[in-house]
C-alpha cells in the first residue's frame, strides 16, 4: 500500500482523502497521480483528528539527495526527541529528498520540526479527515527501505 | 529459544508488541537495570556507539527494564539513544522472561542481558550480563548481526552479471 500527497489549491476529484491546511488543500492518493509526492502511507487517516502541520518543501530548482547529511541529521533528531503525531518523508524518485510532512498535537510543538531546519516550511493546523496516529519508528534505523520513503520499516511494505 | 511476544508501554507510553518493532530485521534486545547503575552507564554508551552504524544496517535496537516511561524517557534523552526503551514497570515481562535479579532486593530490576532477535523472535545469540565482561562486546554484536544478517538476506551475496 502506498499514499501519495500534494498541497493544491482546490480537492480534484477522485483523492482518497483531503484537509484544509494553510490556505490550500493537503491532497492525498491511494495511487500515482502526477505532481504528488510518494509518502509513508501510516502518516493518513482518512478518519483521523485535526492536527497540526509542518510542510517541507524544497524551494524551485533545488534539489538535494535523500542521503544528505541535513536530511540524515533531521531523521535522528525525529527519533532522537518526543515523536511527533505522524512524520513521513516525501519522495519523488530514488535517491533525492523531496520534503517532509510532520504533525503534532500543539501549535507550539511546530517551532521544532526537525525538517522545518533544512528549508523553511508552511505550518497550520489541517483539518479532520487526513492525519494518522501511527506508532513511532522502532529505531535507530534511517534508511530506506527499498527507495521508500522513511519511515517505512520494511522491505515490500510500501 | 523463541521470546514471547511481550506487549509493554515504550518510553512514550504507547502500547506496543515486541513482533511489530522488530519488524523484519535483526534487532539487538537488551535488558538493563536501571539509570542507577553505573555498569548500565557505561555499557549503554557501548551501544550508542553501534546505534550509529545500526542506523545504516537495517538493524533494530531495543532496551528494556522495570522502569515507567517517564524514567525511561529522561535517561533515554540524556542518553541521546534514538531507539525505543520499552517499559516494564509490573514485571510482568520480567517474570515471563525468568529475568529477575534476585540479588537487588531494593530495586527488584532485570538481571543485564542481551539478546540478539531473529524477526520470528527466535534468538541467535543471548549474553549474560550480570557481571560486567558477560556482555557482549561491539565486535561481538557485529559479527552476530552478520551472521543473522546474511541467514535473512536472500541477496547477501550482491547480484553481479
Amino acid at each position: 500500500m502506498s499514499r501519495w500527497v500534494a498541497l493544491l489549491d482546490e480537492v480534484p476529484d477522485g483523492a482518497w482523502a483531503s484537509a484544509e491546511f494553510a490556505g490550500g488543500h493537503l491532497v492525498v492518493w491511494d495511487e500515482q497521480v502526477e505532481g504528488a509526492l510518494r509518502a509513508d502511507p501510516r502518516a493518513f487517516d482518512a478518519s483521523g483528528a485535526e492536527a497540526w502541520v509542518s510542510w517541507v518543501r524544497p524551494p524551485d530548482d533545488v534539489s538535494i539527495l535523500f542521503d544528505d547529511g541535513s536530511v540524515q541529521r533531521a531523521r535522528q533528531l525525529v527519533l532522537a526527541g518526543p515523536p511527533p503525531l505522524a512524520c513521513t518523508t516525501l519522495v519523488r524518485d530514488g535517491s533525492h529528498f523531496a520534503g517532509a510532512l510532520s504533525a503534532f498535537a500543539a501549535e507550539s510543538d511546530l517551532r521544532d520540526d526537525p525538517f522545518a531546519r533544512i528549508w523553511p516550511a508552511r505550518q497550520g493546523l489541517a483539518g479532520p479527515g487526513l492525519i494518522g496516529r501511527p506508532l513511532p519508528p522502532t529505531g535507530p534505523v534511517l534508511e530506506r527501505y527499498a527507495g521508500a520513503p522513511w519511515p517505512v520499516d520494511r522491505f515490500g511494505s510500501s | 529459544m523463541k521470546l514471547p511476544d511481550l506487549e509493554l508501554r515504550d518510553h512514550g507510553g504507547n502500547l506496543r508488541r515486541l513482533s511489530d518493532l522488530v519488524g523484519g530485521d535483526p534487532t539487538v534486545l537488551q535488558t538493563y537495570r536501571g539509570p542507577w547503575c553505573p555498569k548500565e552507564q557505561r555499557y549503554f554508551r557501548r551501544l550508542l556507539a553501534l546505534q550509529d552504524e545500526a542506523e545504516v544496517a537495517y538493524t533494530r535496537m531495543l532496551s528494556l527494564s522495570v522502569d515507567p516511561p517517564e524514567v525511561a524517557a529522561a535517561f533515554r534523552a540524556g542518553l541521546g539513544a534514538r531507539w525505543t526503551f520499552l517499559c516494564d514497570p509490573e514485571r510482568t515481562a520480567l517474570e515471563q522472561l525468568g529475568l529477575r535479579e534476585t540479588t537487588d532486593t531494593t530495586h527488584d530490576p532485570y538481571v543485564p542481558v542481551v539478546f540478539v532477535v531473529r524477526p520470528d523472535l527466535t534468538v541467535h545469540s543471548r549474553y549474560d550480563g550480570y557481571w560486567y565482561w558477560g556482555r557482549p562486546s561491539p565486535d561481538e554484536l557485529v559479527r552476530d548481526l552478520r551472521e543473522l544478517s546474511r541467514e535473512l538476506r536472500s541477496d547477501w551475496e550482491a547480484p553481479t552479471p
